[in-house]
């Protein structure tokens, strides 16, 4: 059996703890996050949806939500 | 014939006769008792360690009353976007570009602000200079911010469809390149921001603001404070076009000093500062690939851009999205791939101007239309025709094109323009050429994440019925928002627009995210409509309880009420009680149907005061389709032009003869302010087209900060202008409205191009088209080459999600 433990992971700026193991994908659904609406940046990197799963995160890795659609 | 009274009309502005007799206040015009004046010490050099700032002089200084330096303000980053907080209210270790601020001062007038400046010491060590976002990107460059990385702020890839597929398919491939210089939104009234404490803690900031809300709740958060305890008032506005949209460091600095000094402060930017502080256009370099079949069909895009963001982020993160979304429509074109870089420079910083991101790109993206039409000896106009989008249509990353009167735009200005006639037709050195855009109608998202209602209004009836005041935190920054909301509650309400009076721009009457995105008329319009519509509802329903009819029998017109047809009323009753109320007054009604400011009165002797609130979210967009759907929006608008130009064969100079434009506002509010828009748009992308260059010297110091080096049109530039307004009926706007403030700025750039192209038969490929540039261009036979968007160390990456 997994061993379980929690880990914190800044989303939006705000630190958030969260049982590990846990993907980016799974963070983003447990917070409710729009993902087909938001770009989603992991560590300051751009991360495509189809990879969302298959990033495992870290202690301190710091998650963005971003929607981008604003300005002039 | 139109079915609306007001709407649709050339209605006099409400700020017309204050502005036109200078009577308007702007917030330099305003003075405070005790008043302070502040000034800010910026960086001369444009990256250096800070080693230490000494300001025992300027504190020692006769007059002088707060000093701030990093050590005396909140450590709290802030910035556009929260995943982009990058900036520290005064610097604190580093300095990034000329002109960041290191400490501030107030003193009890100007002078002794500016001396106390002059005494502060402030040791630098110098770091190398990155003034080129190319160098920015080389491997090895020095890191400029400690947040980005490589020097970058943001990085884009996306891919819709499957462009390498489309490519096989393709019987014309046109690729190439267009890159620009930095530009400034040249708005006439330089930032000026006033802050003052109450008794009580509480906080008025009153400046020269595109948005209000998001001034509100950055102030409140750099200070500490609850967002309820920081009121923002924005006076009149003299334009604002993107930059004054984000809180700066000067309004923040304004309510530090204020709050330090305990006395009100203002500060006022020079014009050399309002080009320092920027936030104006990005410098774009832009790669390209169009594809089409032998019949011109589109079939796929391959883009590639690099911006020059200066030091910080701005807006630039979503600059970098709209510059490869923007070309999604207005033509049918199923494979779009687009990778966009945003680099960190140490220059000022760059963020959104009207157009948003898609300006550039969408000059390069029209020049190479004309380049496949060419090689598949097809006309521009029938190319562009055969490839338009339909309203309904949906473009391949999830736009929707509600409603598009994009075909009609291009056919009043094929008609209108004599196209037909003078395409190909005009001698060398005389040439025509068009273009087509479009735009969001409002950002579907806001800026920070948020169920907010996006827009909200209040409509309050005066107790005697007699004025209809309207409440709202928008922006009329001098675009005609003021009027342009008081027509939509006339009509609403069925009054004449006089019964109309607006206040604005300050946040303790409602919320709404301001002016930018083109968003206002949209979204602040269906606010204010529902709000009318509900104190209309009231109004009509005392009526009808009083005359024991159904409110349903009756309507507003005119300043009327109005029996349906075929119902007969008695309103004998009611008058009679109005008159006994107001015996005496020498404004009783005469004969005739009751009026709105008899029956308003009659709503308030029965329900006390008239008041509603309406409120506005954009409904769910985009999510169709993989990937981020960026620039998803309510409604689009569309425009096309027409520009014919001669080109002095020896000097290069052009002249540009006569624009004719055709726009898609849907339903136009005021006439008049939709075709000032589309002037005011032609006029700035004429100026980015032909000669505005922010220019810098080797060491990062900006050459040409002010009005009379910085060139931009004035009247006199202006050529002759056909303004074809076409309506259509967007079902997401009020009335049927959406946008003309930016939309109408993308097809001038490429219009241009293309007309140059007709007239010299060279493609040119780097912004400003400078007098200089072409007549070098005439001389060789072929156009200065522009820079790559592709840096060395930057891998193309092909996106299969």
């Amino acid at each position: 059996m997994a061993e379980t433990t929690a880990l914190t992971v800044i989303v939006n700026g705000e630190p958030h703890r969260a049982a590990v193991p846990l993907t980016l994908l799974e963070l983003l659904e447990q917070l409710g996050e729009p993902i087909d609406k938001a770009v989603i940046e992991h560590n300051g990197r751009y991360v495509r949806r189809p990879e969302l799963d298959g990033v495992d995160l870290s202690d301190g890795d710091r998650v963005e939500v971003i929607l981008p659609a604003f300005g002039g | 014939m139109s079915r609306h009274r007001i709407l649709g009309t050339r209605a006099p502005r409400l700020d017309a006769a204050a502005k036109a007799t200078g009577r308007a206040v702007y917030t330099d015009d305003i003075s405070l008792p005790g008043m302070l004046h502040g000034a800010i010490l910026q960086s001369p050099v444009a990256h250096a360690r800070i080693l230490s700032i000494d300001t025992t002089r300027a504190k020692a200084l006769p007059g002088v009353e707060a000093v701030l330096t990093a050590a005396d303000v909140p450590d709290r980053l802030f910035g556009v976007s929260p995943a982009r907080y990058d900036e520290n209210v005064l610097a604190i270790e580093k300095v990034l570009y000329v002109g960041d601020e290191v400490a501030a001062v107030a003193a009890v007038n100007l002078e002794t602000a500016r001396e106390a400046l002059a005494l502060i010491d402030v040791q630098y060590e110098p770091l190398p200079l990155l003034l080129n976002a190319r160098e920015a990107l080389a491997e090895g460059a020095i890191q400029i911010h400690p947040i980005y990385e490589g020097n970058v702020s943001g990085r884009v890839q996306q891919e819709f469809g499957d462009v390498d597929a489309a490519r096989e398919q393709a019987t014309v491939i046109c690729s190439g390149r267009l890159d620009s210089e930095m530009q400034d939104a040249a708005f006439l009234e330089p930032q000026v921001a006033i802050a003052e404490f109450d008794a009580q803690g509480n906080l008025t900031l009153t400046s020269s603001t595109q948005s209000v809300h998001y001034i509100q709740r950055t102030v409140a958060m750099v200070l500490g404070m609850p967002v309820g305890k920081v009121r923002v008032i924005k006076p009149a506005v003299g334009g604002g076009f993107g930059p004054k949209a984000a809180c700066s460091t000067m309004e923040l600095l304004t309510c530090l000093l204020a709050r330090a000094s305990k006395k009100p402060v203002k500060i006022a930017f020079t014009r050399e500062q309002v080009f320092l502080h920027s936030r104006s256009r990005h410098k774009f370099l832009h790669d390209m690939t169009l594809g089409a079949d032998a019949d011109g069909k589109l079939l796929f895009l391959d883009h590639e851009a690099l911006l020059d963001g200066g030091a910080y982020a701005s807006f630039g993160i979503a600059t970098v999205y709209y510059a490869g979304s923007l070309l999604g429509g207005p033509y049918k074109l199923p494979n779009m791939r687009y990778s966009g870089t945003r680099s960190v420079t140490n220059k000022p910083t760059c963020g959104a101007q009207r157009g948003h991101g898609g300006v550039i790109a969408r000059g390069l993206f029209e020049r190479l239309l004309d380049e496949v039409a060419e090689k598949l000896n097809l006309d521009p106009v029938q190319l562009r025709l055969q490839n338009m989008m339909e309203a309904g249509d949906v473009t391949c990353n999830d736009l929707n094109m509600s409603s598009l009167g994009m075909r009609e735009c291009i056919e009043a200005v094929r008609d209108g323009s004599g196209w037909i006639e003078k395409k190909g037709q005009l001698p060398r050195g005389h040439g025509i050429g068009v273009a087509c855009g479009f735009f969001v109608s409002g950002a579907g998202y806001p800026i920070y994440r948020s169920e907010t209602f996006h827009s909200t209004a209040e409509i309050k009836l005066q107790e005697d019925g007699g004025t209809v005041l309207l409440r709202t935190a928008a922006a009329d920054i001098g675009q005609g928002t003021d009027t342009a909301l008081a027509m939509i509650a006339a009509e609403t309400l069925g009054v004449e627009l006089d019964h109309v009076r607006v206040e604005s721009g300050d946040t303790d009457l409602s919320v709404d995210l301001g002016a930018y995105s083109s968003r206002q008329t949209l979204m602040s319009g269906h606010a204010v409509r529902e709000a009318a519509e509900k104190v209309r509802a009231q109004v009509l329903e005392v009526v009808s309880e009083r005359l024991n009819v159904a409110a349903d029998d009756l309507r507003i017109e005119g300043g009327l009420v109005l029996p349906r047809d075929g119902v007969n009323l008695d309103f004998a009753a009611l008058r009679t009680q109005y008159i006994k109320e107001h015996r005496g007054w020498s404004d009783n009604p005469g004969e005739g149907p009751l009026t709105f400011r008899e029956a308003s009165r009659l709503a308030f002797l029965v329900r006390g005061t008239i008041v509603a609130t309406g409120g506005y979210k954009p409904p769910l967009l985009g999510g169709k389709f993989k990937g981020a759907a960026v620039g998803t929006s309510p409604a689009y608008g569309c425009s096309a032009q027409a520009v014919e130009l001669s080109v002095d064969l020896e000097t290069g100079q052009v002249t540009v003869h006569r624009v004719t434009d055709a726009h898609d506002c849907g339903q136009a509010i005021n006439l008049t302010s939709v075709e000032g828009q589309m002037q005011g748009s032609v006029s700035m992308g004429l100026g980015e087209a032909l000669f505005e260059q922010v220019r810098f010297d080797a060491k990062g110091r900006c050459l040409n900060a002010n009005l009379a080096d910085y060139k931009i049109p004035t009247a006199l530039d202006m050529p002759h202008m056909d303004c074809i307004v076409v309506e259509t009926h967007e079902p997401n706007g009020p009335y049927g409205a959406k946008e003309v403030g930016e939309g109408a700025i993308m097809p001038t750039i490429p219009a241009v191009l293309n007309a140059l192209y007709d007239a010299t038969g060279i493609r040119f490929e780097k912004l400003p088209l400078t007098a200089q540039q072409i007549a070098t261009a005439l001389r060789t036979g072929k156009p200065v080459p522009a820079e790559s968007a592709q840096p060395d160390n930057i891998g193309y990456c092909k996106i299969d999600g």
